[in-house]
């Protein structure tokens, strides 16, 4: 799985955000804060939900089930506003 | 036909003498920045989508006038492009006062255009319309700049001039009026929400980079339709 084209990671002082072309569908922002930022920047590459994992890993000190629970839901959401190409 | 656009200088092609009659007073002499054309097809592409908008807002059987359509066109074309050059478009009523902007915005039917009608009101020749419903923003060495724009909205209200922007103010409807400033981080979800948006990812990742160094006061704006907005918006933005 990858980020779609229609969308960028835009990288600010207030910030990682993911933000929508003219091409997408949703016209929102998303700001990604602590993990979820994690999370997108590693999205640009082509990944897998295991992939994630081994990489937030070695990012966060943090319980495994509580890493995979905080991937499950950022890409839940990702999802449903059409972000991620499977 | 070549027009030059906050700053920008943009090759017109194949264009109706209609849209030639509007642009003429953003007409320039000079080497293009760069080029865009109406396509075979991109008329009826447009009257698609306009179609689609307005169905969703429940409204049918609407004909669009065709110069309606190729303006939105080589609007939304151009607008793709001044990212590349250091202009973004936004959607906005942009009015000067003594030679400094204020550019108020928000969804359309909230009464951006009857707010600054209010300050011409109130203030006289000491205003100057901008644009009224799609001014460009350029930032230069962090100065933010609004322009003008041959897209005037359906007032049909605006000037190829430009002033420095004193601020950007979020209006909304409000029984009393009040004004507050707001910090940029609250006013970034707002901004980017009135800002073009190219599909080309380049261009908005340049559009974000724009966003990023522009240095402005931002503020929210409760009113209503009275002379009294206007007092309380100037007063608090001046």
């Amino acid at each position: 799985m990858k980020l779609k084209k229609t969308f960028i990671i835009h990288e600010s002082a207030e910030g990682t955000m993911l933000v929508p072309t003219g091409g997408a569908s949703f016209s929102g922002l998303v700001r990604g804060n602590g993990t979820l930022g994690t999370i997108l920047k590693l999205l640009k590459e082509e990944t897998t939900e295991e992939g994630l994992l081994e990489a937030m890993k070695k990012e966060y000190d943090a319980a495994e089930d509580v890493l995979r629970r905080d991937i499950g839901r950022a890409l839940s959401e990702l999802r449903k506003i059409g972000a991620i190409d499977e | 036909m070549l027009v030059r656009i906050s700053h920008i200088n943009v090759e017109l092609e194949n264009i109706s003498p209609s849209v030639i009659e509007l642009m003429k007073p953003f007409a320039a002499e000079g080497t293009p920045d760069f080029s865009v054309s109406i396509q075979p097809g991109d008329i009826e592409s447009e009257r698609e989508w306009y179609a689609d908008m307005l169905e969703k807002k429940g409204i049918k059987n609407v004909i669009v006038p065709e110069l309606h359509l190729e303006m939105s066109v080589l609007r939304r074309k151009v607008r793709s492009r001044t990212p590349l050059f250091g202009a973004l478009g936004i959607h906005g009523s942009a009015i000067a006062v003594d030679g400094m902007a204020y550019v108020f915005t928000a969804n359309s039917g909230t009464g951006k255009s009857t707010h600054t009608r209010l300050w011409r009101e109130m203030l006289g020749e000491h205003a100057v319309m901008v644009n009224d419903d799609k001014p460009m923003l350029r930032v230069d060495d962090g100065i933010t700049t609004v322009y003008g724009s041959p897209w005037t909205g359906k007032h049909k209200i605006g000037s190829n001039t430009q002033a420095p922007v004193r601020a950007i103010c979020f209006l909304e409807r409000s029984m009393d009026n009040w004004i507050r400033e707001i910090p940029r981080h609250e006013a970034f979800p707002d901004l980017f929400h009135a800002i073009f948006r190219p599909a080309d990812p380049v261009a908005l990742a340049r559009t974000m980079e724009l966003l990023e160094k522009m240095d402005v006061r931002y503020y929210r704006l409760g009113c209503n339709m009275e002379p009294e907005a206007a007092r309380v918006a100037y007063e608090g933005m001046r």
